[in-house]
């Protein structure tokens, strides 16, 4: 499944995606919070493989297609009834519509082109853990490297 | 001038009326109850809150009617972490009849239905912060 990822270690909580997201879309549809002072958390829809927003439409607006979940906005009459029924809160109404992350519809997303750690990226959820795996482990072998000089 | 009829027993109380009405005729008051508050007659030629309303609570005819708005009241149950209220009883037997058993995101099973979408960001946050946190 494309989704966008995020690595934790490497988000600054700039908010930079919060306003590359507002620009395309009107409103963000991805939320930065630093948590405990320390940790700064970018969350936007988790794109569900059993997605309780479309299962609960009634309107089919938000829809499963496959592995993704396509939004037909002329549907949707803002019951609000997908906001209550996901289960980590990031589906919003905006001018009477359902608004979630839909990673711009398959471009490449704003928030991941415009992220300037390299924090987001949008791909096959096992090549984004390959490569922060990678990472995680360059970075503890310089670590060691340094102890040993 | 048409009347505007609701079908209590029907309503579940969410925004969908509210939403789609191009002239912003219905209201919606928010406190530990949820004011639904309609005009019960409508200038206006077209019945798109009657197409919008998912459960067809709201009729539109030409009988005279009784009274100049429409109250409905929906207690709004707590969120059980904040206690502010956020969902209608009967918005939340929907919810629980659509959504299944098994789709939980802990042992406690469908609770996190209880919590309001605010509440549910931020456990979502502290269970991902939970990773990278030695405490």
């Amino acid at each position: 499944m494309r989704s966008i990822y995020v690595d934790l270690t490497r988000c600054l909580g700039c908010r930079a995606c919060e306003v590359a997201c507002g620009r395309i879309h009107g409103k963000s549809r991805i939320s930065v919070a630093i948590l405990r002072d320390r940790i700064s958390m970018p969350l936007a829809c988790r794109q569900c493989q059993r997605a309780t927003c479309a299962m609960v439409c009634p309107t089919e607006a938000l829809v499963q297609e496959g592995e993704g979940i396509t939004f037909f906005p002329e549907r949707c009459n803002g019951c609000g009834l997908c906001l209550l029924a996901c289960p980590f809160g990031l589906v919003n109404l905006w001018a009477g519509k359902a608004e979630r992350c839909d990673h711009c519809m398959e471009k490449s997303p704003a928030c991941v082109a415009t992220c300037p750690s390299g924090a987001l990226a949008f791909g096959e959820e096992m090549a984004f853990a390959k490569a922060a795996r990678t990472r995680a482990v360059l970075r503890a072998s310089r670590a060691i490297e340094g102890v040993r000089r | 001038m048409r009347s505007l009829f609701v079908d209590e027993k029907r309503c579940i109380g969410c925004l969908a009326c509210k939403e789609s009405c191009p002239e912003g005729k219905i209201h919606i008051k928010d406190d530990d109850v949820r004011e639904i508050i309609f005009p019960s007659t409508c200038g206006n030629d077209c019945a798109i809150c009657e197409e919008a309303c998912p459960e067809k609570a709201i009729s539109l005819g030409d009988e005279k009617p009784r009274e100049p708005e429409i109250t409905l009241r929906f207690h709004l149950i707590p969120c059980e972490d904040c206690l502010r209220g956020f969902i209608t009883e009967p918005m939340l037997e929907r919810l629980e009849a659509r959504i299944p058993r098994d789709l939980q995101i802990d042992s406690n099973g469908l609770s996190w239905l209880r919590f309001c979408p605010r509440c549910r960001r931020a456990l979502e946050r502290e269970r991902m912060a939970a990773s990278l946190l030695w405490e």
